[in-house]
Formats: C-alpha cells, structure tokens, sequence
C-alpha cells in the first residue's frame, strides 16, 4: 500500500514531508511523491512553455524531498503529472489505490482558500480516500 | 502577443467609462455619467483596474469559465438586440436622427476607393486580432486535430455577424451625416445612440460593453505575460522575466512587466492627448498586420520539407499563407503611405511631418531593433539556436502534436 504526498517546496509541504515519512515508517508502506505541473487557469497561449517551467521546479522540489524521504529509510518514488496538484494527487490516488493523501496546509483562511482555490480545501471535499492535512508549524 | 501590452490601458479605460455610464443610467444619476467623461476620474480608475487584474492573473485563480461564458453570451445578445432594434426602427422610420434605408451597396467593398480601402482592411486587420486565440490554442483542446479549425470558422462566422450587422444598424439608424458630424467623439456616438435605440434599456447595452472591455483586459494581460515567460525561457529576453511564483505558479514578474509598460503607455499616450491614445491603436493595426504577414512567410518555411508532398499541402501549408502574407504586405504598404498624410490621422497633428500612428508604429519597432542588439551583444543564446524543423510523423498525422507521457490526460 501506498502513501501519498503532494510536494512542491512550500513551507506547508515541508512539515507534511515529516508526517508523510513518519506515516510510511510507521506503517511500512511506500512513499510516492506527486507533483501536479499543470498551470494555473489552464487554458493559454504558450501553456506549454509555462507548465516545462512548473515541470522543472517540480523535478528540483521532489529531489530533495526524495533524497530525505530514501535518508530516512523509505521506499520513494516520485511522479510529475500534468494535472493540476488537486487533480494530480486524486488520479495518483485512484491509480495506485493509496491508503492516504498527505498534504500540507499553508494556513490560510477558509475563505482565501475558497476563493484562491487551496489545494487541500479542493481535496478534503472531493478526495474518494482519507486525507491527511499538515500544518506549516508543528 | 507583446502588441496586446499597448492596448490593455484603453481597454481597462473603455470599461471603466462604459461602467459609469451603465450604473449612471441604471440608478438615474447623471454625477455617475458626467464621472465617466471626466479624465481625473476615468485615468486613475483605469490605471487601478490594471492593477487588479494583473493581481489577480498573478493570483493564479481561475476565473469561472462558465461565468466568462454567460458574459460573453450577455454582451453578443445585447448587441444583436441593439442591432436589430436599430434597423427595424430605421425601417420604420422611427429614428429621431436622419435615419436612411440600408441598401446592398454599403457591402461593396470598391465602393469607396483606394485610401478609405486600405484603412478598412487595417480596421479588419484590427478587428480579426485575436479572435485568431482558438487557433492557437490547438495543444490545449480536447480533440486537438479538429476542434481548433472548426472553432476559428465559428468565431470568425460570429465576428463578422455582429460586426456587420452593428455596423448596418448604427449608419441605418443615424444616418452618415449625423455620425461625420460627430465623428471625433466615439464614446459618446456610442453613448448616445444606446440610449436613442434601447430607451430605458440602454444600461444593458453599456453594462456589458465594460464586461467585455474590463474581461479583454484581463484576457490581454495574461497572453502577454505568458509570451514574456516563454521569450525568458528561450534567452530571447533576460532571464528574470521567466521568474515563477512559488506559491501562485504564475509567471509573476512577467505579468507585473507587463502591466508596468501597460500603464506607463497609457497613461504617457493620455498626457501627450487623447487623440494619440487613438492614433497608438492605428499604429498597432499597422504592427498587427506585420506580424501576421511573418506568421504567414514562417509557416511556409517552418514546413519547407512538406511543402512539395501534395498538391494539398503546397497549396494548405505554401501559396495559401504566403498569398496572405503577400496581401499584407501590401497592406501595409499602403496604409504606411496614407499614414505619412497627417490628415488621415485621429489627432491630425504631423509629428515629424508624417502621421503619429507612422511614428508610433516605426517607434515601436525601433525600440524592438534596438533591444534585440543590445540583447545580442549580451548573450548569444537564444542567437545560437539552430531553425528546428516539425516532426515529420506529427505532420503527417501518425502522431499527435504532444505526446501524453502520463496517461493522464482525458
């Protein structure tokens, strides 16, 4: 079985890296690091050009948290998808059949993330399995 | 798309006017009408709008497409609204002004002669700029291969409806000596007949020309902003510019460039005279025109090797973009000598003893040449880049134009 992170470098991501390898450690399951490179608002000119530059940060952010998640003993891989992170972490999900989805939470109102469309707010009201949501300070 | 940058400040300006305007006719408060016509208020306003929009394409958000939808829907409606009731009250003879019967003859297009010609295809040119967007957006549509051709028809189908039948309605109902009379105020013709043809319902009318104005900002903002990240990216422009927001993923230093030039443009346009501000969108028909003519003579050499597999492609992919281009040029040959005549020019001042939009569009150019060696004498990268050639495979259909490494993609 497999546990879920939705990574990309943010501070929130960070403490969710901790409890994501804690979890995994604990329960001795795989880790699988997601990175949703899709732009925001999707459709454009030149879309292409900006979702490489989101592949690239994606690539550089994930093998960080790769080379951590291996440090402490976790069996780690990593997917860059080209979805948007909500999207990307449910269809990783699905695929996978993952016990759970591990993001972080970067502290945001209810109504800023409503509004702005936060990741984890997106994924506690559609995600189909248990998400797990970890705050920037711990 | 950079052109676009030119263009955002009076867009933002038109849906701010229009906005007071429609709010002033919906509650009946002429303080709200005299606030659109006053500059103090309008320029500010419009230079605060700018703002908020590129905040917002830095935000990220996306904005409701379904709600982008039912607006456009709005706004084309009620212009065929308008159109309509203009004619039939022409017909009728309804009009308080010097209505005449439309004939047949105001389609012919050699009606006029050569200069007043030369200055349509350009107002064309102008008119067709952007409504282009369905083609190139072919890599991001469902069902790539067909949907983007059959969506450029339906717009240009749509484009010329609204265009023709609006154009019919508004000489039909006025009457041309009417509209030469008052020809160096646009706004307010405008203004005026909303509330002549649709009475008490004018605000409609109104409304959704500030929604479409205030969307096109937004809508212009953002394409000019992700060509900026992709110019960044190939070393065509310094690399900063390509910088992405960690948190937002959105291009923030390009959008905010972007708005940067756009205000400064405007607002630089508005203290020299608001004619000039007019006579910038001539110019940017004439810069239009030359980067559709490139786009036409590049495809043909983008795709040299295929030109000569069938007769389909030589004619598709070869004499049909070349041809254009060649029309083009030409075009734009003429409309740079009806341009160097002063007289033809909104502001009808000489700069230079030829016509602003001349001096605007070469201006323009210039600084582009000038940045170009300067860049070059910097950095050779984006120089050192070998001419690519297609994909022979995605050419001949075999294959799709993005490959889909995931699976993800429906």
């Amino acid at each position: 079985m497999t546990v879920l992170l939705g990574y990309d470098e943010s501070p929130g991501s960070d403490a969710a890296l901790k409890a994501a390898i804690e979890v995994a450690t604990k329960w001795n399951e795989d880790l699988v690091l997601v990175y949703g490179a899709a732009p925001p608002g999707g459709m454009g000119e030149e879309a292409h050009s900006h979702r490489d530059a989101l592949m690239e940060m994606g690539r550089t952010a994930t093998a960080h948290a790769l080379d951590r998640a291996t440090a402490a003993g976790v069996s780690t891989t990593v997917r860059l998808v080209n979805a948007k992170p909500a999207d990307a972490l449910m269809a990783v999900g699905d695929e996978l059949d993952a016990t759970v989805i591990v993001v972080g939470t970067a502290g945001d109102s209810p109504f800023r993330g409503a509004l702005l469309g936060s990741t984890p707010h997106k994924l506690l009201h559609v995600a189909n399995r248990p998400v797990l949501c970890v705050p920037a300070t711990r | 798309m950079m052109t676009g940058v030119l263009i955002v400040g009076s867009l933002a300006d038109v849906g701010i006017r229009f906005g007071l305007y429609g709010f002033g006719e919906l509650l009946n408060s002429t303080a709200l009408i005299e606030a659109g016509d006053n500059a103090w208020i309008r320029v500010p306003a419009s230079v605060a709008l700018v703002l908020l929009m590129t905040w917002i394409c830095v935000l990220g958000t996306d904005v409701s497409a379904r709600l982008q939808n039912i607006l456009i829907l709005v706004q084309v409606v009620s212009l065929l609204v308008f159109a309509a009731v203009a004619t039939y009250r022409a017909l009728q003879g309804d009009s308080p002004l010097d209505e005449i019967t439309p004939s047949v003859g105001w389609l012919n297009p050699f009606g006029a002669g050569g200069a007043a010609l030369s200055s349509g295809l350009l107002l064309g040119v102008f008119a067709y700029w952007g409504w282009e967007s369905a083609v190139n957006l072919s890599e991001e549509t469902t069902d790539g291969a067909k949907t983007p051709g059959r969506a450029a028809l339906l717009s240009t189908f749509i484009l010329l409806l609204t265009y023709v039948s609006v154009a019919i309605a508004v000489v039909a109902f006025a009457g041309t000596q009417w509209l030469s009379d008052n020809a160096g105020e646009e706004e307010f013709v405008f203004y005026t007949l909303a509330s002549e043809v649709l009475g008490s319902w004018d605000w409609v009318l109104l409304l959704s020309v500030s929604t479409a104005a205030i969307a096109s900002t937004q809508t212009t903002i953002l394409p000019a902003s992700r060509t900026g990240l992709s110019m960044a990216r190939r070393g065509a422009i310094p690399h900063q510019v390509g910088r992405i927001h960690p948190r937002h993923r959105t291009p923030d230093v390009s959008t905010w460039l972007v708005a940067v030039i756009a205000i400064i443009w405007y607002v630089g346009m508005f203290l020299v005279s608001e004619n000039a501000l007019f006579d910038s969108l001539t110019a940017l028909a004439l810069l239009i025109a030359f980067y559709y003519a490139l786009t036409g003579i590049a495809c043909a050499v983008y795709y040299r090797r295929h030109l000569t597999e069938s007769v389909r492609n030589f004619l598709l992919i070869g004499v049909g973009p070349v041809t254009g281009s060649l029309m083009l040029l030409w075009l734009l040959g003429l409309a740079v000598r009806d341009q160097s005549d002063a007289a033809n020019s909104y502001s009808g001042q000489a700069w230079f003893g030829v016509g602003p939009p001349l001096v605007i569009g070469v201006g323009v150019f210039l600084v582009g040449v000038v940045f170009m060696f300067v860049w070059r004498a910097q950095g050779r990268r984006y120089w050192a880049e070998r001419p690519s050639l297609p994909d022979p495979d995605v050419v001949h259909g075999l294959k799709p134009a993005r490959p889909d490494p995931d699976g993800l993609e429906g």
